[in-house]
């Protein structure tokens, strides 16, 4: 990614700088990367057996052996150091913040977003850790709201201290007025 | 805070009811929670049990797999049982659970909607309850789930849920709203109005607008093809076939075929639509719309009446919608997108809330309604190069699709090429009409050529956004908006707001953030 163009969170930060995007855990890449990883495994391999089927069966045609083992064997090589980069990239284009407003997560590499959940329509909240975030001391955030696309925003990767703040920032139900 | 300060007596039992259920420390379920929670796992396995204690006589290790499972989900249920934990911290529930995945929820009592005690037979002679905690977000499962509480402590956490929810509602919204609609319409409260009634000629107007027809069509003839014997099909074919006879008798063969297609197809519609007039009857015979007050209900059918009535407030999403044919009628219909809690019994039927009607009576309604409905408003177009995003599928799929027909048949799949003037056509259609608008009180969005919708909620009524760009949006400085609404059908027209100019989603998403976090949230 081209890292020199601004993204469209510094485009409008508020300059106010009572609050700023933040990055997840470090030690969150780890997971992004192992995800990449195998997606790229599963897609690579779905991609491969369509290949074969249509290359081999609809079209007929006959592929040296070696020519396409050496294809495919390369594409797996490929993965992991692809992975690595597209995970990397995932997490560095993660960031989430506390607004005034509510929570904003900025998330995609390709594809990319930039979620608010307004801190009044927060329902309720989960601080989910599975075996693995509770060895590295990390925490999942699950967000929950009356709406439908947005019914439940997840942020996975967080520390488990700011996990718990993000939280008891975002219930507080007599910040309804504002 | 939520308190309120006048009712002394009323917190004093309200920390009573605290201090039963623990007060801030952690407490767990009732001792005999896992005898339920077997119970309700053990339920979906009762008849292949019962099966196997019957019929598993032949080898007798079935048996013993049978009571390993039993085994199995009583240490589950027990494991459930120590795991899970509840504690009421000063406004909210908290309930921890899990053992591997573990979970912490945190639910402000204020945002329960409803609770729900279930007690079966056994629930009673146990002096136990099920606890179904429900807050406004949907899908199956409740928020909380305890499975299970003494009565005392049930009772106790319902007084607390009541008491709390009654100090968040005691003034603002929801009443608020509720008056404001019903000063809107006019008057009497007490009275039932009615609105609109469909005649017979409307709802001839509505089968021929309506696509259900085709879909209906489809349908029945698939299940011919599956079930229909050769009579049956002779029987049906027989228009289709006399009609390929006479044209395909004459001397000019292409000709013939070429004037055969059409006529099919002008049957297949013909067919489809006095199927859709046929639907239309059954389904919306003698539609009548009412109001009550704040209430809408309508009431429809010809052998099945169907009633269904819900709240104004309730409406979290509107679609306008204007196809072809309505369009040729000077008409328009209108659906709706209510909110439904599980535990309130308001079915999706409001849904169609006026299948068809003049535009002047649907504004009109609206007016009655929205109070502050402008009826017109001044649409932004979007970025000019939005076509190409509206034109990059069907271009890209009519491509390979040539692509694929020409390596199979040679030359003849270029002629699919000819189309891609007419998909740019139409994406440049689709752009022009599209468009969206804000105001103080609305977010509209409106597309389609042909079949035009125009969708609009209410901004109070919003609960989150989402800014979005794909990288095509990036390399042309599009973005778009996604607004999310309660209770909204996939299918439905949703407010995404696509194909904006850059800055001007930017602005926008900002502009509805600062907007929603100011306004407090409805139900």
């Amino acid at each position: 990614m081209n890292e020199a163009r601004p993204t469209p969170a510094t485009a409008t930060t508020a300059p106010d700088a009572s609050w700023r995007f933040e990055h997840l855990d470090p030690r969150a890449r780890w997971g992004m990367r192992l995800n990449a990883l195998l997606l790229a495994l599963l897609l690579f391999g779905v991609i491969w057996v369509l290949v074969a089927v249509v290359l081999g069966v609809a079209l007929d045609l006959d592929w040296p052996a070696a020519t396409a083992f050496a294809i495919v064997l390369a594409s797996f090589l490929a993965a992991p150091p692809l992975a690595w980069f597209h995970g990397s990239a995932r997490w560095r284009r993660t960031r989430y913040a506390l607004t005034p407003q509510g929570l904003r997560i900025q998330r995609g590499v390709w594809w990319r977003s930039d979620t608010v959940v307004p801190r009044s329509r927060v329902q309720h909240t989960d601080l989910q850790r599975g075996p693995l975030d509770r060895a590295l001391g990390l925490a999942g955030l699950r967000v929950y709201t009356a709406g439908s696309e947005l019914g439940r925003v997840a942020l996975d990767g967080l520390p488990l201290a700011r996990a718990e703040a993000l939280r008891d920032a975002l219930i507080r139900v007599d910040d309804d007025a504002l | 805070m939520m308190m309120p300060s006048d009712a002394s007596t009323e917190s004093a039992a309200t920390a009573g009811d605290e201090a039963r259920l623990g007060a801030g420390t952690e407490r767990r379920l009732h001792p005999l929670s896992w005898l339920f929670v077997l119970l309700a796992q053990l339920r979906s396995f009762a008849l292949p049990l019962v099966a196997l204690l019957v019929f598993g006589d032949r080898g007798e290790s079935w048996q013993w797999w049978g009571l390993v499972a039993v085994g199995v989900l009583t240490l589950g249920a027990a494991a459930r049982y120590f795991t899970y934990r509840f504690r009421i911290d000063a406004d909210e529930l908290v309930i921890r659970s899990g053992l591997l995945e573990r979970n912490v929820r945190h639910v402000p009592l204020a945002r329960i909607q409803s609770v729900a005690l279930h007690r079966s037979l056994l629930h009673r002679l146990a002096g136990v309850a099920e606890v179904r905690l429900e807050s406004a977000v949907g899908g199956e499962e409740p928020e909380a789930r305890m499975q299970v509480l003494s009565m005392a402590d049930a009772d106790a956490l319902e007084r607390l849920v009541e008491y709390h929810r009654g100090a968040a509602q005691a003034v603002p919204v929801a009443v608020r709203g509720e008056r404001a609609e019903a000063a809107a319409s006019n008057g009497d409260e007490t009275g039932t109005r009615r609105l609109l009634h469909l005649s017979l000629l409307d709802l001839v107007k509505l089968g021929l607008s309506s696509g259900r027809g085709t879909v209906l069509l489809a349908a029945g003839l698939g299940a011919l093809e599956q079930f229909g014997d050769e009579q049956v099909w002779k029987r049906v074919a027989y228009w289709p076939n006399e009609l390929m006879d006479w044209f395909l008798a004459r001397d000019n063969y292409l000709l013939g075929w070429m004037l055969l297609i059409p006529a099919l197809l002008l049957l297949a519609t013909a067919v489809s639509r006095i199927l859709a007039i046929a639907l239309a009857l059954l389904r919306d015979f003698d539609f009548t719309l009412e109001q009550a007050g704040p209430r809408l209900s309508v009431e429809r059918g010809l052998l099945t009446r169907m009633r269904a009535s819900a709240p104004l407030r309730r409406i979290q999403h509107w679609t306008l919608r204007q196809n072809l044919v309505l369009r040729l009628f000077g008409r328009s219909s209108l659906r709706v997108e209510t909110a439904a809690t599980r535990a309130g019994n308001e079915p999706q039927t409001l849904s169609d809330l006026v299948p068809i009607a003049p535009a002047g009576v649907l504004d009109a309604l609206l007016r009655g309604w929205l109070p502050d409905w402008p009826g017109v408003f001044d649409f932004r177009p979007l970025h000019p190069r939005a076509w190409r995003r509206m034109a990059l599928v069907p271009c890209l799929l009519t491509l390979a699709a040539s692509a694929s027909l020409t390596a199979a048949s040679g030359a003849i799949g270029l002629v699919l090429l000819v189309s891609i003037p007419f998909w740019i056509w139409r994406a440049r259609r689709k752009a022009a009409c599209a468009g969206y608008a804000v105001t103080d009180r609305f977010v509209v969005w409106r597309s389609g050529w042909l079949d035009k919708r125009l969708s609009f909620a209410q901004i109070d009524k919003l609960q989150g956004l989402r800014w979005v760009q794909s990288p095509f949006d990036r390399r042309h400085g599009m973005a778009g908006v996604r607004i999310d609404t309660a209770g909204a059908h996939p299918l439905g027209h949703r407010l995404h707001l696509v194909c904006l100019p850059e800055a001007e989603a930017r602005a926008l998403f900002a502009r509805l953030s600062i907007r929603l976090a100011k306004s407090p949230w409805q139900w």
